[in-house]
């Protein structure tokens, strides 16, 4: 549990020599977005610790260098800056990627923090597994931590990539701080961990193959490590136990549907379990714009030693409508029904762009559950999400 | 033997008034030109281009987009087209790859940067808009012989230009036109205009290229592509340039499992 000094030592040397490559690259570009962020709430919080309402002021700049033809290296720095006007444990940064790439034919090397993402459902991202979740920066678990790696991948052409992976640092899921409204626990939190978070060495391993077989495109993995997901115990202790997990992912085109399945085998956690989300994306294209119908069944057949989840047998139902116009409008509304713990999970989601490089969002949150259910603390707070950020 | 036929055709109707042709006539005059016309753009094997995409809607707002491209021709098939955005920024980084077919819907996928994920999309509704522009999907795609039925309507003067007009009724699913009138230079065998039909048969959009520029020797591209929506009083004007034949672009390009490496 202790923090690795070696790991910030070697982030530090990573750093300095991407610096240094990047120096000597012929190109280096800056980009990425720097944005306010407000949650308000309409009503007062569960515990009296928690504050109404947040906002934070989050950064989020990209430098990339790339240089080479044949074989081509490219530098990416991507820190994550977020600073909460009211909690000082909620000010925190993340490096989101600080890697290095190679590229020569059909060969690719990898090395530093970076993540990736392994899936193709909507509502329940099941089989992502190899970066940790950051619930500080999303409460709908959209952000990850940059996950620190090694990776060889290999193209075989019209037979797909065979990608694989040491994962010789575990990261800890953050925890919100006491005065978050995302908080879910009794218990008060141990603060907030500000700069990189903990790190934790272990060699975990993962093999991936992914390519497309007749109209179908396919995933398949295997894992063996740490969970991502954390196991609490008494007083809100966080420990991670060794599983070895075996996942799936299809998507299959039929006209205008999008079929979608995700799959896991995972030992480790408890009895052995398996898990599935299934569903599909029926898109309605028009002179308006874009209707998309999407439809989500999962089922996660985990026992109660394993963390909980609320896809264990829930069903999503959504509408995302996109705007034919110049400002990229998107409307999303999403329900999850949570058939175990009989609770609905409501999501609207607007976005558009202001001007040319600025883009506004809001996004509205409610939960209707039993005061019984682990949704207990979360079910006065609904909120209004308004972030406008500047993408440079 | 059945191209130069209707070479032979097009040159006499340039210069002589004929009678109206019976239907299957026409038909087959269609027919021929369109060919003439896929016979002439074939062999280009690859190149890259810039795009840039202006959007105009009613109350004459604007938005640019910038766009690197990169085609790769398949024999006996649809092309491939890998696009690169760059602006507006919250869309740099994005990828879009289609492989176009004649007989089937195109396979479409979509990496975004953000997410680090790439997504296979869905639509066999080609009507639908391209990236918010005026162009539809279907306007963008490569376009087969076998995707339309012809029928050559007639000759016609266009900006000072002989051209043949010919109508053409796409054969495939999901179209949002009935039909469309081209323009087709007569010397160089290229589109000059374009008038789609909506499902009601009423003039929905017109196409106009200008800007022609020979590369190759051999292959004509147009410079600007200008689509005007008489229904909505949107506009979209794509501007191509920097065409590069044979550029260092091979199948790689085209792997929807390396499309964030995709340059």
């Amino acid at each position: 549990m202790r923090v690795s000094a070696a790991v910030r030592r070697a982030a530090c040397i990573a750093c300095c020599w991407w610096g240094g490559a990047a120096a000597a690259g012929d190109g280096l570009a800056l980009e990425g977005s720097a944005g306010v962020e407000a949650r308000l709430f309409a009503r007062t919080p569960f515990y009296p610790e928690q504050s109404r309402h947040a906002v934070a002021v989050v950064l989020a700049p990209v430098w990339k260098s790339s240089f080479g033809a044949a074989r081509s290296w490219e530098a990416v720095l991507a820190p994550y800056l977020r600073m909460d006007v009211s909690d000082a444990a909620s000010r925190y940064f993340d490096l989101r990627e600080a890697s290095a790439k190679v590229r020569h034919a059909d060969n690719l090397w990898r090395a530093g923090f970076d993540s990736v993402f392994w899936g193709v459902a909507e509502s329940n991202h099941l089989i992502d597994v190899v970066n940790q979740v950051d619930p500080r920066a999303d409460a709908d678990l959209e952000a990850k931590l940059g996950q620190p790696m090694l990776s060889y991948t290999r193209f075989l052409g019209s037979f797909g990539r065979l990608e694989a992976l040491w994962l010789p640092w575990h990261r800890e899921r953050p925890r919100v701080s006491a005065r978050s409204r995302q908080r879910t626990d009794s218990g008060v939190a141990a603060d907030a961990v500000h700069g990189l978070g903990r790190f934790r060495r272990h060699d975990d391993w993962a093999l991936r193959w992914s390519g497309s077989l007749a109209d179908a495109d396919l995933g398949f993995y295997v894992f063996r490590g740490l969970s991502r997901e954390p196991d609490v115990g008494d007083g809100g202790v966080e420990t991670y136990r060794l599983i070895r997990q075996f996942g799936l992912s299809a998507q299959l085109p039929q006209g205008n549907m999008l079929w979608k399945l995700e799959a896991l085998h995972r030992r480790g956690h408890g009895r052995p379990f398996w898990a599935h989300v299934a569903g599909g994306e029926y898109t309605i294209a028009g002179a308006a714009g874009d209707l998309g119908l999407l439809f989500e069944w999962s089922r996660d057949h985990r026992d109660a030693s394993a963390p909980p989840t609320r896809f264990s047998r829930s069903a999503f139902g959504g509408l995302r409508y996109r705007f034919n116009e110049s400002a990229d409008s998107e409307l999303l509304m999403g329900v999850v029904r949570d058939l175990t713990h009989h609770a609905w999970l409501h999501k609207l989601e607007y976005s558009r762009r202001v001007a040319d490089t600025m883009r506004l969002a809001l996004v509205a949150r409610a939960i209707d559950a039993p005061a019984a259910s682990p949704y207990a603390a979360l079910r006065r707070d609904a909120n209004l999400q308004v972030s406008l950020s500047h993408n440079f | 033997m059945r191209s130069s036929i209707g070479m032979l055709l097009l040159a006499l109707a340039g210069t002589l008034p004929l009678p109206a042709l019976a239907d299957g006539d026409a038909a087959q005059r269609g027919l021929q030109i369109a060919e003439e016309m896929t016979r002439r753009d074939k062999g280009f094997k690859s190149f890259r281009m810039n795009m840039e995409m202006v959007l105009r809607d009613r109350q004459g707002q604007s938005s640019v987009r910038q766009i690197r491209a990169a085609v790769l021709e398949v024999d006996g098939d649809g092309d491939k087209v890998v696009m690169m955005f760059e602006t507006p920024a919250d869309t740099r980084g994005t990828v879009f790859l289609s492989f176009a077919h004649a007989d089937k819907a195109d396979d479409q996928w979509l990496y975004l940067p953000s997410i680090k994920r790439t997504k296979r999309i869905a639509s066999e509704t080609r009507a639908g808009s391209f990236m918010g522009s005026e162009f539809a999907f279907e306007d963008m795609t490569a376009q087969e012989l076998r995707k339309y039925d012809y029928k050559y309507l007639g000759d016609d003067k266009l900006a000072e230009r002989s051209s043949a007009k010919l109508e053409r009724i796409p054969r495939y699913e999901g179209s949002g036109y009935t039909r469309q009138v081209m323009w087709v230079d007569a010397e160089r065998f290229i589109p000059l205009k374009i008038e789609f039909y909506d499902r009601r048969n009423e003039l929905l959009k017109t196409l106009n290229f200008s800007g022609y520029k020979l590369h190759e020797n051999k292959f004509w591209k147009a410079g600007t592509m200008a689509m005007e929506n008489h229904q909505s009083g949107k506009s979209t004007v794509i501007t191509l340039s920097n065409y590069q034949f044979r550029a260092g672009v091979s199948e790689q390009d085209f792997d929807p499992q390396r499309l964030e490496y995709a340059r």
